[in-house]
């Protein structure tokens, strides 16, 4: 489990905070963290991943911080970033050497990964595409066992059917224990994997919930004409999608993308004060 | 599955202090495998390759120059090692991730650095020279006389030409590992001039030496056309005089000490 307690953060002394006064707790699961160009996504993994330390607030896993410099802490979690190179000519080289840290490693796993995304993993590093090095990234990631696995915007430079297998892989090689926070801008690619989601909005995270949470408190339509209980709508060529308040019996997939916005329009205090109905599940809401 | 920032709880799991482990230096040593076993193997080929050039029946002459040349390569090549892992062939982030207390990577690095590379740059060409010293018909060769100054070296004076490599080496690794970028080209501007201000220190003393003994010298009955006797003289009284040679132990092991520290510091921050 996951916990960020008052989490400050600024890479300068006196400069702008890149995260201010986030408060999480983040279970098991797959989970989306969004937030516009800027917002504290990548400070956040960072953060997650011991490889900052918060100014003030603490970050924790399972009750210890991952940036105490203590091997078994730092073993419990993985970070695969945005254009992130690893040494080795070929992953299977890379992995032979850096597995070893993390005695979850299933080499299985790891081959079965490499072939699902049609790779042998003896290909050479240097001379394969972009989309072919983030395959063979993301299915040695996938295979290390670690209890938090964080990935910054996975799906880009993959071709549409490597999409769908690493839909497939995520679902096979992510156990029940494990925390997987995945940072996109596309939330259309991975739609209907997120157990939760964490949103941030200019430094501040306005959301941290479960899907569940969401579902029972609001509901997502889809119709041809602007629904009058909707609290948020967004019109498309020929239908509207409207995010209004669930009914007791009623509950409807959570539509990332469209919470997403919704959360970043003038209607976020409607929707975190539908949200925050009996048991509270949103916070840091600063309207 | 609960995701609920109101719901904090403040109970802290407490885990045992892992201590250090030199199964993880083993793996460290694992992980950078491939520029160790790389720069160990080229270090090791271009040492024997010295070992040979040491032995070849030249001209002595030849010889003379071969064995100014290998001594001078070999230190040069040494106090360089470290800039090997100012590669950027992968995003720092790697390294950072890779979970070893900061003291098991500074094992890592010491053991390497001063004790495995050593033995691969310097054991066959030292063997080469006491080779060749044995060999009874290069009795009377000048290079006999090179290898009677080397032998005859002051311990005081070999100890002193160690440490100064080990302070150049730690110096470099730490701007290596400091530095965001152009690691290489910094490593070498910093050996350059930390040997320079190290041998500026030299010839400090040196300077004051000759305004102070020179005359002394002189009355020494030291034939001052005979510069050779001068040097050979300033020399010995340097390397004998204890506060000079005191001063200069000090302050190189204090260097070596600094550079240490820094370096842990350093890669503690990025273990953080």
């Amino acid at each position: 489990m996951i916990e960020l307690k008052d989490i400050e953060f600024s890479y300068r002394k006196k400069g702008a905070p890149a995260l201010t006064a986030v408060s999480a707790v983040i279970g098991p699961g797959v989970h989306l963290l969004a937030g516009e160009n800027g917002a504290g996504k990548t400070t956040l993994l960072h953060l997650i991943a011991g490889l900052s330390r918060p100014q003030a607030g603490e970050v924790l896993i399972d009750g210890t911080s991952p940036a105490g410099g203590m091997p078994h802490d730092m073993g419990r979690t993985f970070l695969i970033e945005e254009g992130m190179q690893l040494p080795g000519k070929t992953i299977r080289g890379f992995a032979h050497l850096h597995s070893a840290f993390y005695p979850n490693f299933s080499a299985e796993a790891f081959t079965a990964n490499l072939a699902a995304f049609g790779l042998s993993g003896d290909e050479p590093m240097k001379s394969q595409s972009l989309g072919n090095r983030k395959k063979a990234q993301l299915a040695y990631a996938l295979a290390l066992g670690v209890e938090v696995l964080l990935l910054d915007e996975p799906t880009n430079a993959l071709d549409i059917e490597s999409k769908a297998t690493l839909r497939k892989l995520i679902a096979s090689n992510i156990t029940e224990t494990q925390t997987l926070i995945i940072s996109t801008h596309t939330v259309l690619e991975l739609e209907n994997m997120f157990d939760g989601g964490l949103i941030l909005s200019r430094s501040r995270l306005v959301f941290a919930g479960t899907e569940e949470a969401v579902a029972t408190r609001l509901a997502f339509r889809v119709s041809r004409a602007p629904l009058q209980e909707a609290i948020y709508t967004e019109i498309q060529p020929g239908r509207v999608l409207s995010i209004c308040p669930a009914n007791d019996s009623e509950e409807t997939r959570v539509d990332w993308r469209l919470f997403y916005s919704a959360l970043h329009s003038p209607k976020r205090s409607e929707i975190a004060r539908v949200l925050m109905q009996d048991t509270p599940a949103t916070a840091n809401d600063e309207d | 599955m609960v995701i609920n920032n109101n719901d904090i709880d403040n109970q802290h799991t407490v885990t045992p202090q892992e201590g250090f482990s030199w199964h993880r230096v083993g793996l460290l040593y694992r992980y950078y495998g491939t520029i160790v076993n790389k720069q160990t193997l080229i270090y090791f080929i271009v040492s024997a390759l010295c070992a040979v050039l040491t032995l070849l029946p030249v001209h002595e002459m030849i010889q003379v120059s071969f064995f100014t040349l290998i001594w001078t390569v070999l230190p040069l090549m040494y106090t360089l090692a470290p800039c090997a892992f100012g590669q950027q062939s992968a995003s720092p982030i790697v390294e950072r991730l890779i979970p070893a207390r900061a003291s098991e990577k500074l094992a890592f690095f010491l053991s390497y650095l001063l004790v495995v590379l050593p033995i691969a740059v310097y054991a066959l060409p030292v063997a080469a020279m006491w080779l060749y010293s044995q060999i009874p018909s290069v009795q009377t060769h000048e290079m006999m006389e090179l290898l009677d100054l080397r032998a005859s070296s002051p311990t005081v004076l070999q100890l002193f030409n160690t440490l100064r490599s080990v302070a150049l080496v730690l110096a470099c690794l730490l701007v290596v590992e400091n530095a965001r970028s152009n690691k290489i080209f910094k490593g070498i501007i910093t050996v350059i001039a930390f040997d320079f201000l190290l041998g500026l220190l030299g010839a400090v003393r040196g300077f004051v030496y000759v305004f102070q003994e020179g005359i002394k010298a002189g009355k020494a009955g030291i034939d001052p056309e005979n510069p050779h006797a001068i040097t050979q003289k300033m020399i010995e009284e340097i390397t004998c005089s204890p506060s000079y040679m005191t001063f200069m132990y000090i302050l190189l092991i204090a260097i070596a000490g600094i550079m240490i520290w820094r370096i842990y510091v350093t890669l503690k921050r990025k273990n953080l």
